[in-house]
């Protein structure tokens, strides 16, 4: 099947016309609607939803290729700021409707809570491991799900050694979690919520005001958000979405999620889960781990996978990814893979597993939800991990990638 | 689908996804709902900061939850002396009410008709 682009117009021209991949469509648009149904009659309709939820996170992602670490790349390399300014957006909208949500404690008979975790030396430490990883491993928690379900190679070895990192931090937690740490501080209990989410939005816009000012001193100007690139309404199936088309709706598929799934959206808590299942099933007493022993965790290793929140959200993100990856004509592209290159997807996942499950998640679990919960440690988590990224920018050249460009003499 | 694709490797990823998956759902299953009423903390479904959990908890992904709270504190003991005397006994009544009349006996069913067990006397005393 093919969908026809028109002819170009004056703005700039339409992308040329592409080949839907029909086989990885039809199958991935089949499990997730399967999936439902098995979820539904397995589980509960509330899971099934999630899974569904979890596929409009992975359009999004794919169709708007919004990710964290590109655009962080992108801000320190090449001064260019666009992506970091459509996060900040994206992170503002969720809070201005998650804090009160998140205040009022329930909606109906579904308590809602908010992704509020300790401010300490676990989370400067785990940040900045994971800033420092995914610069190496090529995507932070949502690219490397998205970047899989849409036939990376490359990040399916990331996604391996993820699990595995997350499965190690759940060994060390309880010891970081010893270190000097101030309790959980949510700023809408601290501050108020009016002030809280007034704190929230301006600490957002001082971002992207720094971002801006930043690219306009060797730019001249912002760069723009490019128009639609297919005819009509197309480019809503077939993509590419613009960046803050793809942040609003990411917005609001995590209100969404909060309010289906009871907290915000999350993905790395399920890998550290699916790993200590399969360390568990080759005989590793993972259940005798303490993370494992507190009472959340143990209740997640002793249940179906199915009835994980967070890990049927990634599942549905995957399949997501892979249908718009196939609507795009783009599915698991070949390409080629040095040694180089696959050492430090080996070792970017290591690091994101690890320091995700020290910093209580990643860019989404605990900057994007963190931050949209009112949570301060988001803020530090924010801080730690663009430090760590610095590094990490630095450090891909040894590996033979892209890193930071050489100044001319 | 177009040619110079990995769709092979990403079909038996998906294969062994699903194998996984289903081996897992069948080895532990999922938890009973909890009753409608119950105020437990980890229902179906539940994950680290999910339904049930207290609002005040760090609810993160993997975040320890915070200890239950302390019992609230004894009520001070009021100095002795300083409490309210307690009200005088209700006065016994001096003469018995009169007691209302006994009810009627309950009608005669007709004929063949039949009472709902529960309201069918007992026969033995």
């Amino acid at each position: 099947m093919s969908l026809s682009a028109s002819a170009p117009t004056a703005s700039g021209g339409f992308l040329p016309e592409l080949a839907v991949d029909r086989s990885p469509a039809t199958v991935a648009a089949a499990f997730l609607l399967a999936g439902f149904a098995a979820i539904w009659w397995l589980v509960d309709l509330r899971q099934a939803t999630l899974l569904l939820i979890g596929g409009g996170f992975g359009v999004a992602l794919y169709h708007g290729s919004f990710g964290f670490t590109g655009a962080w790349r992108r801000m320190v390399v090449e001064r260019r700021g666009r992506g970091m300014r459509a996060q900040m957006l994206m992170v503002g909208v969720a809070a201005i409707a998650m804090m009160p949500l998140i205040a009022a404690g329930s909606l109906g008979s579904q308590p809602l809570v908010g992704a509020i975790a300790p401010v300490g030396v676990s989370v400067l430490v785990g940040a900045a491991i994971f800033g420092l990883g995914m610069q190496l491993g090529g995507g932070c928690g949502s690219g490397t799900l998205f970047t899989v379900g849409g036939g990376s190679t490359r990040m399916l070895v990331t996604l391996a050694f993820f699990i595995v990192g997350a499965v190690i931090g759940t060994a060390h937690l309880p010891w970081w979690l010893e270190q000097p740490s101030l309790p959980p501080i949510g700023l809408g209990t601290e501050l108020g919520l009016p002030l809280a989410i007034a704190v929230t939005v301006a600490g957002l816009a001082a971002v992207a005001l720094i971002t801006a000012v930043i690219e306009k001193r060797p730019h001249g100007g912002l760069e723009s958000e490019p128009a639609p690139r297919r005819p009509g309404w197309r480019w809503l199936l077939v993509g590419p979405w613009p960046l803050v088309g793809a942040g609003l709706a990411l917005a609001l598929l995590n209100i969404a999620t909060l309010l289906v799934a009871g907290h915000p959206w999350s993905i790395t808590y399920g890998f550290g889960l699916w790993g200590a299942k399969i360390a568990a099933a080759v005989g590793v007493p993972v259940e005798t781990w303490t993370f494992w022993t507190w009472p959340a965790q143990a209740e997640a290793l002793s249940n179906s996978v199915l009835a994980d929140t967070v890990s049927v959200m990634d599942f549905g993100l995957i399949l997501g990814a892979a249908l718009a990856a196939s609507l795009a004509g783009k599915f698991a592209p070949k390409a080629a893979l040095p040694l180089a290159s696959l050492v430090a997807a080996a070792a970017g996942g290591l690091l994101m597993g690890y320091g995700a499950r020290l910093s209580f998640g990643c860019n989404i679990g605990a900057l994007f939800s963190g931050i949209a919960s009112g949570s301060l440690h988001g803020w530090l988590w924010f801080a730690s991990a663009f430090v760590g990224s610095l590094v990490g920018v630095a450090a891909r050249p040894l590996f033979g990638l892209d890193g930071f460009k050489r100044r001319q003499a | 689908m177009s040619e110079g694709r990995n769709t092979a490797l990403f079909a038996a990823a998906l294969a062994l996804t699903t194998a996984a998956v289903t081996y897992d759902h069948v080895a532990w299953g999922v938890p009973e709902p909890a009753p409608a009423a119950s105020s437990a903390p980890v229902a179906r479904g539940a994950s680290p900061c999910s339904a049930g959990t207290p609002v005040q908890s760090p609810c993160a992904a993997g975040a320890p939850l915070k200890a239950a709270p302390p019992p609230p504190a004894p009520m001070p003991q009021a100095k002795e002396g300083k409490l309210p005397p307690p009200p005088p006994p209700a006065p016994k009544p001096t003469a018995e009410a009169p007691r209302a009349a006994p009810p009627p006996p309950p009608a005669r069913l007709p004929e063949g008709a039949s009472e709902a067990p529960d309201l069918v006397p007992d026969r033995d005393p």
